[in-house]
């Protein structure tokens, strides 16, 4: 075989290059591909039409998790088999794109116009900052009853009430929360529906893993503790100095007889210390303490981003509306309103850091699905996921052989107890009370079959349709007398909690690249405190990357969404002058509804795009505002 | 030849009388009461496109029905506004479109802002003069200011109230100078003092609120101005407790422990998922076990629902 061009045909110079009789049939092949798919085209009519019979109308999302796709696809199949779909000659498919490509798979799509009918709204900047532009309001069909309750199929399941609200009420109010706090809900529209609850995080465990690491934990405390590994984790001290993280109490180790999940960080850390004893006794075993992959922060950021910051929550919120956001956290380092050195934002970093010293090797350059791959094959005792990964892992888990089978328990994010290390700074998770939808899908402006897809939508969140689809994915319902599964229990979201309104800016995926970058390093035990410290102020001075880049960013946005509220705002005061015209009340003084109110709120508090540029001043920076074209 | 010319002139007195007939019916349709049924159409029409966003489609439409009607027509007044927001929102300040926009305004408005159409324009074009640029070096907040100013003097009673809300506005863009910002709250705190009932008094409260808490020295007047907000229900308004959180820190913060029970018990009471209530609940019983006096204050049972409005 030879791949490079020979001598002998003319080339550039007086150097002539021969194809061999390889390349002459690869591009023969390649010919051949491309009229055939030049053919298929056409005979197809492009990739909108399957068939010749009828138009497809494609649903796109994300949720590659178990379980997920054969949910949705059985309320595709139903509903393609209902008798005004077969009239319209449409068919529902869904694609399903892996979560690393969907954004670009979205913005790349949505500006060919080329995108799917229905889109699962996220991941996509594009979206986030142009939602409005791309899809369809759902007002009017939202304000309409959902024609797919009907009263005499719900009725032996439900009260009166709740049939009544589900039949008689509006789409929107066969939702629990009425849809009030939704999707570019600032906009005074709706342009999206979500399909349940949003999700919490949980660690999911392996019971038999657990078992044993507890066995061996047991056993090393036996008196006298000899074994070095754990006496450096047990304080001998009342201090808790070093590198301890617990007591050795009466409590722990009656805690060991049992089959109980870890109730403290403490007793966590405890775990992780036995398996990875486990490991090293048997390397090729392959354990493993966590199981952890490249968005690992943004998962726990949920529970953990408040732990030991949240009385800042006051303090750093410099323009008092109640969350301290990632610019503001920014200034107060940079400003050294507060430092690295402060106890709190040092212990933060610490117990990051002592959680990811259980993570495997290389875990930034996992996916999320290997991650679950790892935890199912039972090499990891935990495994921190979603809401949205259970009904898949215990699937998982219940359908393995006998010999390789185990048990999967769930409990909450767990945090230091007070006497062990950190538990003297009231350390807290974030409320979840705040959590409100989740698997949003919104309408196309480019659909060609846009009432069909409404209505697919409406079939999608019909109780009867919602209700199989809830059982079978495992996420918390938003739909009227929709019963969760009872797996999806654990994942109900904790009331108790710290104020949820606090972004560090760099433990969540939106945050800046940079310090998420340079915080991954950190936890991957590639840089030490002082060194990390150090890089992360110098990114927040770098003029290009840092606090002036994040709070132009921030302006941009807002002005962005100001355009759109603005938009909003004018065409409902239209609205109201063409309907008292029309009512023959030309004169009349109209009151503003309650959306005008809200949009009057937003718009006024933005200042005319100003807004941000007080809270520059706000955040203490007397220089200029950081404009980039 | 002869039969043949007359012929011809048969044919063109024919179609020529037609003609006469059918250009002498077909404009007066226009006036009928056929056509103002069909002006109501065209309008629907137009208005649906614009509120699905679809400002070209809207445009032509507002322009075809426009150019259809004597100015003098009611319908007139509406298609030149739908025009000029159809303009106004696919354009930016510099463009042929905006200035064509700003001039449909300006047209609307000198037909006297006593009546709504010609007010709502005025407040439109104030708020181009608002957002003419984002650079304040630019700006044209001071032809803002004097077209508000009249709105708030002489405006329909439609517009006046949004029109004071925008003047206090303009007056807080101007953040840089101290001046402006007790200006801003002069005309917020005049215009409840006045208007105490207005629409949008929930909303200026807290606006007030901010301004004394961003730009003034007594923090104790910025709570006065949030608990006054929370009376007019500003929590309902958004769905969310932050302001009301925000007003129950500044409370404890300066010792009102009787605003700050208040404060928190409405977040409990009716924000359980704003986030904030379990803290709420915390705060609660915490004064109760350390605030003299406060022994007796009720700790509401957290449930759904609620309407947010301070009692």
């Amino acid at each position: 075989m030879n791949w490079v061009p020979q001598r002998g045909v003319r080339g550039f110079g007086k150097e002539t290059i021969r194809l061999s009789w390889l390349t002459w049939f690869g591009l023969a092949v390649l010919l051949c591909v491309f009229v055939y798919c030049f053919y298929y085209a056409l005979q197809s009519g492009g990739l909108a039409r399957h068939g010749r019979d009828y138009q497809v109308l494609r649903i796109a999302h994300w949720q590659l998790e178990s379980g997920f796709r054969e949910a949705l696809q059985e309320v595709i199949d139903a509903y393609n088999q209902e008798p005004h779909v077969q009239a319209a000659r449409v068919r529902v498919e869904q694609l399903a794109i892996p979560q690393n490509y969907y954004g670009q798979f979205v913005n790349v799509h949505l500006i060919g116009g080329t995108a799917p009918d229905l889109l699962q709204l996220g991941r996509s900047t594009l979206v986030a900052r142009h939602g409005p532009t791309f899809f369809m309001p759902l007002d009017a069909a939202l304000a309409e009853p959902n024609p797919h309750n009907r009263a005499e199929e719900l009725e032996p399941l439900l009260t009166a009430a709740q049939v009544e609200r589900l039949v008689e009420g509006s789409w929107q109010d066969n939702f629990t929360n009425q849809l009030n706090r939704t999707l570019f809900s600032y906009t005074g529209h709706h342009f999206a529906v979500p399909l349940a609850a949003g999700g919490t995080v949980r660690f999911f465990y392996n019971r038999t893993l657990l078992r044993e690491a507890k066995e061996v934990l047991a056993q090393a405390l036996q008196p006298p503790v000899t074994a070095p590994w754990l006496r450096s984790l047990l304080a001998d001290n009342p201090d808790l100095a070093t590198l301890a993280i617990t007591r050795n109490t009466e409590e722990l180790r009656e805690w060991l007889l049992t089959d109980a999940a870890p109730r403290s960080f403490g007793e966590f850390i405890l775990l992780c210390e036995a398996v990875q004893q486990m490991a090293l006794a048997e390397p090729r075993s392959g354990l493993m303490p966590i199981t952890a992959h490249r968005d690992i922060d943004a998962v726990l950021a949920g529970a953990y981003r408040s732990l030991f910051l949240y009385p800042f929550a006051r303090s750093l919120d410099f323009n008092s509306d109640g969350m301290m956001t990632g610019t503001e956290l920014f200034a107060a380092l940079q400003q050294d309103t507060i430092t690295f050195r402060n106890e709190r934002v040092q212990t933060t970093f610490e117990f990051w850091r002592r959680l990811a010293q259980y993570f495997p090797q290389g875990f930034i350059g996992m996916d999320r699905e290997q991650a679950t791959r790892r935890f199912l094959s039972g090499k990891a005792l935990f495994h921190p996921a979603g809401s949205w990964d259970a009904v898949g892992i215990f699937r998982h888990a219940e359908g393995m052989a006998p010999a390789s089978r185990f048990e999967v328990g769930v409990f909450d994010p767990v945090i230091p107890k007070p006497g062990d290390r950190w538990g003297a700074m009231r350390p807290r998770l974030s409320s979840e009370a705040n959590i409100h939808g989740g698997l949003y899908f919104a309408l196309t402006r480019g659909s060609a079959n846009g009432p069909l897809a409404k209505d697919f939508l409406r079939y999608l969140t019909s109780f009867r349709q919602n209700s199989q689809f809830i059982q079978s994915i495992g996420w918390i319902p938003l739909i009227e007398g929709v019963v969760p599964n009872e797996r999806a229990q654990p994942f109900t979201p904790r009331f108790a909690g710290a104020n949820p309104f606090i972004a560090t800016g760099f433990i969540e995926d939106v945050g800046n690249p940079a310090l998420r970058s340079l915080f991954m390093t950190f936890l991957s035990g590639n840089m030490a405190y002082p060194a990390f410290s150090r890089e992360f102020l110098a990114i927040l001075q770098n003029p290009r990357l840092g606090v002036a880049r994040e709070w132009s960013r921030k302006r941009q946005n807002e002005i962005q969404m100001l355009g759109q509220v603005d938009r909003s705002l004018e065409i409902a005061r239209f609205r109201q002058l063409v309907e008292s015209h029309q009512e023959g009340l030309a004169e009349a003084v109209f009151t503003p509804t309650p959306q005008q109110m809200r949009l009057m709120r937003h718009s006024s508090r933005q200042m005319g795009g100003r807004r941000t540029m007080l809270e520059w001043r706000l955040a203490g920076y007397e220089t200029p505002f950081p404009e980039f074209q | 030849m002869k039969n043949h010319w007359l012929s011809g002139c048969r044919q063109f007195l024919r179609w020529g009388l037609l003609a006469v007939v059918l250009m002498v019916l077909l404009p007066g349709c226009e006036r009928g009461d056929g056509p103002r049924l069909g002006s109501e159409a065209a309008l629907a029409v137009a208005m649906e496109n614009l509120e699905l966003l679809l400002f070209s489609e809207a445009q032509q439409q507002f322009l075809a029905l426009r150019d259809s009607l004597d100015p003098e027509d009611p319908y007139w007044e509406l298609a030149t506004y739908g025009l000029g927001l159809s303009l106004w929102k696919t354009s930016s300040p510099g463009d042929a479109d905006y200035d064509r926009a700003q001039s449909l305004f300006a047209l609307l408005a000198r037909r006297g802002v006593a009546r709504p159409v010609p007010a709502a324009a005025q407040l439109n074009l104030a708020r181009m003069q608002m957002l003419f640029s984002l650079d304040p070096q630019e700006s044209r907040l001071e032809d803002a200011i004097l077209l508000l100013r009249e709105l708030t003097q002489s405006g329909h009673a439609t517009v006046r109230d949004e029109a004071a809300l925008r003047l206090a506005e303009v007056y807080r863009m101007r953040f840089t100078d101290w001046q402006s910002a007790t200006i801003a709250k002069q005309v917020l705190q005049d215009w409840l003092n006045r208007y105490p009932r207005n629409a949008y008094a929930a909303i200026m409260w807290e606006e007030l609120a901010y301004l004394h808490l961003y730009f003034g020295e007594n923090w104790s007047l910025a709570l006065d101005a949030f608990v006054a907000s929370s009376r007019r229900g500003v929590g309902p308004l958004l769905h969310e407790g932050k302001p009301v959180w925000v007003a129950a820190q500044l409370a404890l913060e300066l010792g009102r422990y009787h605003d700050a029970v208040r404060l928190l018990q409405l977040l409990a009471r009716e924000f359980p998922a704003s986030g904030f209530a379990y803290e709420a609940i915390e705060s609660l019983r915490r004064i109760q076990r350390e605030v003299p006096g406060m022994q007796l204050i009720q700790i509401p049972i957290v449930a759904q629902g609620g309407s947010g409005v301070l009692r």
